[in-house]
């Protein structure tokens, strides 16, 4: 224990600082923060130096983020990797639903395929009435128009 | 092939901060990125996908987009291609089913147009580990058939090219094994013309070449097959199996394109008909 603290390197780690868009700031070392194409554009736009600001994340998601990009610079093992993320993701669907829109527009891609998984997961033996409940979908068809969807594709729907 | 609306990752422009998008506690759809959704989308089995066609005109839009099938055979883990097979009794064109008519459900049998009783639909690789069979019929033809199509669910019925050799013996679904890769562009057929112990002619088709019909992959080689091929994948390698001469016609389209292999079944090897 005590000997791995004494190896760490001496040179020190840069941190970036996060906004989320209600002002909460975070620091993050700069090797987990880059993992975000958006915030490793924004530190090339000169940034850095300053506070990088994420107008599309609120806080609560930003720690959410964070808590991963740190996870997946800590150099673990890929097996508990694979046990941490399974773990991230078992979340309810709004916070589900807040991390997808954030990796989106933070452009982790590696996170966003995680959580397309889980919902993927999550809705493949839903029905279409479950699905539109799940995702708040109005259902534009006439019912003319569904009930040919559904005899067109009757083979999905048995 | 046109991939713009997905965008790969890698090209994917950052969007620029302002227009917040809102957050809000019950999930409204109109709100999430069609670039999310496809990507949820991928991720889901063939079923599931085809089933959600039926959700709002925005679903089914993206879902039917070519880029959509594109992006599915690129990404999933599912097989690509359920392989649909019909056909129709061949010769007459009274009799042909035009490929506007085919659609993917079974219901259509009910259709006159497919009333006949050698008209059948089967799915290929329905199970993911499954392998791949050959299709059968529920009443085995003994007809010459003229007239085969292959299905991508995704998108069209797409026309069974004619098979090079096998026009003027016409072709036995008898002696077509078919064998799906996991990848759609290997996907392979070897057709064998003739009946019975004619002189049979290996073609392969794969749907790299499906514009220009059959390519004869092995059309010097002279098999004889009995009442029919059974294919097998292993390794992305196609494997036929035929019994006179005993043989395994093996097919790599990755690795070797313009040649099957013959491989030589031990004597004694105790495979009957």
């Amino acid at each position: 224990m005590a000997s791995s603290e004494s190896t760490t390197t001496s040179t020190t780690t840069k941190v970036l600082r996060l906004k989320s868009s209600d002002n909460e700031i975070f620091g993050v070392e700069e090797k987990a923060a880059l993992q975000s194409e958006t915030i490793k554009s924004l530190a090339e736009d000169g940034y850095s130096e300053d506070v990088i600001p994420l107008f599309n994340v609120e806080k609560k998601t930003l720690a959410k983020i964070v808590e991963w990009l740190n996870k997946h610079a800590s150099g673990s093992s890929k097996e508990e990797l694979k046990r941490w993320d399974a773990d991230f993701v078992d979340v309810d669907k709004d916070v589900l639903y807040d991390l997808l829109l954030a990796s989106n527009y933070l452009n982790i891609e590696v996170l966003l395929h995680q959580l397309a998984q889980k919902v993927a997961d999550m809705i493949k033996g839903k029905k279409p009435e479950e699905i539109r409940q799940l995702f708040g979908i109005k259902n534009d068809f006439t019912p003319e128009e569904e009930a040919e969807i559904r005899r067109e594709n009757a083979w999905a729907f048995e | 092939m046109s991939n713009k609306r997905f965008g790969s990752s890698k090209t994917r422009r950052i969007r620029m901060p302002m227009s917040t998008i809102k957050f809000v506690n019950v999930v409204d759809d109109s709100d999430i990125p069609d670039e999310i959704l496809v990507e949820i989308l991928l991720r889901l089995p063939l079923e599931a996908i085809f089933k959600f066609k039926a959700e709002s005109k925005r679903w089914l839009s993206l879902i039917s987009h070519p880029s959509f099938a594109t992006s599915f055979r690129k990404t999933s883990s599912f097989p690509a291609w359920y392989l649909l097979y019909q056909y129709g009794r061949h010769g007459s064109r009274r009799n042909r089913i035009p490929a506007k008519h085919m659609r993917l459900h079974v219901a259509l049998e009910q259709r006159p147009d497919f009333s006949s009783p050698i008209f059948s639909l089967e799915f290929l690789a329905r199970q993911r580990d499954q392998h791949p069979k050959s299709f059968s019929t529920k009443q085995w033809p003994r007809y010459r058939q003229t007239d085969y199509y292959v299905c991508n669910p995704l998108k069209q019925w797409v026309s069974h090219p004619k098979p090079l050799q096998s026009t003027a013996n016409g072709c036995s679904l008898d002696s077509v094994a078919a064998a799906a890769n996991m990848d759609l562009t290997n996907w392979c057929e070897l057709l064998v013309s003739g009946l019975n112990l004619d002189v049979l002619h290996v073609e392969i088709f794969s749907l790299d070449f499906v514009k220009d019909g059959y390519e004869s992959v092995l059309s010097s080689a002279c098999l004889y097959a009995s009442e029919r091929l059974f294919a097998v994948l292993s390794n992305g390698i196609m494997h036929w199996l035929a019994f006179y001469p005993r043989t395994i016609i093996a097919y790599d389209p990755s690795k070797n394109p313009d040649q099957c292999r013959l491989i030589d079944l031990p004597r004694g090897s105790g495979i009957s008909q």
